[in-house]
């Protein structure tokens, strides 16, 4: 049996150390490592080992309804990773305006090809398009190679996400929204993006972790 | 997973003129997605046609699949130069996905819809 002490947490992953006990038991004490995962709610769990453990891979079948199960050791890396959860899907972009459009095409593919029937999409794609707009054409970089990640897991009823980027501070779910004027023709050209952003997402966070910011979101779909 | 809806097809903008009938506003047909690459495109042709005279035009976007908050704004400033001269542009074959982001936007009162 291992002791598994958690170190670091977020939307969608957890960190934890092995405080007892090594990689032999991990790998056959997986089952409740995998559990525990499950029942915290996690996708996706790096267990990073004390020492230096040989490098190996475990598989095993599927141990939670509509995931994929696996547990991977790493050595070089120094990390036991399990992954448990729903299709994962992540792209890295450069941080420019240019990238709008690789990234929109990839949103439109991923949700159109992966994604659940359901107009509930349309409103998504909208979302991150605007999000990813957002941080492309108005954020500050910390240096000249930036780049922006974005992540989508995707399940039946239910898609949640994050976007990493590595500018300085800006926190789009609290930041100060453009007036919706009356008459229209006195409202500003831009600045609506935040607007159905805050309104089609079911829940969305934003932390800075030191690189840039990282926004976490979801949004329940319905058939 | 289910395939997917036929609306979640990703295409880049598109933009036709259609061929005038006599009294009947220019037609515009629109495809694929009025984002930040097809808003210009779609504002220098309403542009144009305003210089060539039409004061009214209506923008068919049966095949328009998306649109972003750069291309409402695009067409609330469009509209506002055509209104300025006595004009208008109408809108026709927005899907139900669309006219929920404009009624969000609080626009329903604002643009002319086909009827």
């Amino acid at each position: 049996m291992i002791l598994l002490e958690r170190i670091d947490f977020e939307a969608e992953s957890a960190a934890f150390r092995i405080a007892s006990g090594g990689l032999e038991q991990a790998g056959a004490d997986f089952e409740r490592v995998a559990a525990e995962a499950h029942h915290n709610g996690l996708r996706c769990v790096h267990l990073r080992l004390p020492g230096g453990e040989e490098s190996r891979t475990m598989h095993a079948a599927p141990a939670a309804p509509g995931g994929a199960l696996a547990v991977q050791a790493a050595g070089n890396r120094q990390a036991l990773q399990l992954v448990c959860g729903r299709p994962r899907y992540e792209i890295e972009v450069a941080h420019a305006e240019a990238s709008l459009r690789q990234l929109s095409t990839y949103i439109g593919v991923v949700l159109a090809t992966h994604g659940p029937a359901s107009h509930d999409l349309t409103h998504l794609r909208l979302v991150l398009y605007e999000l990813a707009a957002n941080v492309l054409e108005h954020g500050r970089p910390l240096g000249t190679d930036a780049a922006l990640q974005l992540g989508l897991l995707l399940g039946e009823h239910h898609i949640e996400g994050w976007l990493q980027d590595q500018c300085r501070p800006f926190d789009p779910f609290t930041a100060a929204l453009s007036p919706i004027v009356d008459p229209v023709l006195h409202r500003r050209r831009r600045g609506y993006g935040l607007h159905i952003v805050r309104y089609f997402l079911t829940s969305f966070g934003h932390e800075y972790n030191g690189t840039g910011n990282r926004l976490t979101f979801s949004k329940e779909i319905s058939a | 997973m289910k395939r997917p809806m036929e609306r979640h097809k990703v295409t880049t903008f598109r933009l036709q003129e259609l061929p005038a009938s006599p009294g009947m506003p220019l037609r515009l047909a629109l495809a694929g997605s009025l984002d930040v690459d097809g808003a210009p495109i779609l504002m220098e042709k309403l542009r144009e046609v305003l210089k060539r005279g039409s004061k009214r035009v209506d923008l068919d976007f049966g095949g328009v699949t998306f649109v972003s908050s750069l291309g409402i704004g695009t067409l609330i400033a469009a509209i506002g130069e055509y209104r300025e001269v006595q004009g208008d542009i109408v809108l026709g074959g927005l899907s139900q996905d669309i006219l929920t982001v404009f009624q969000m936007l609080d626009l329903l009162d604002f643009v002319t819809l086909r009827s």
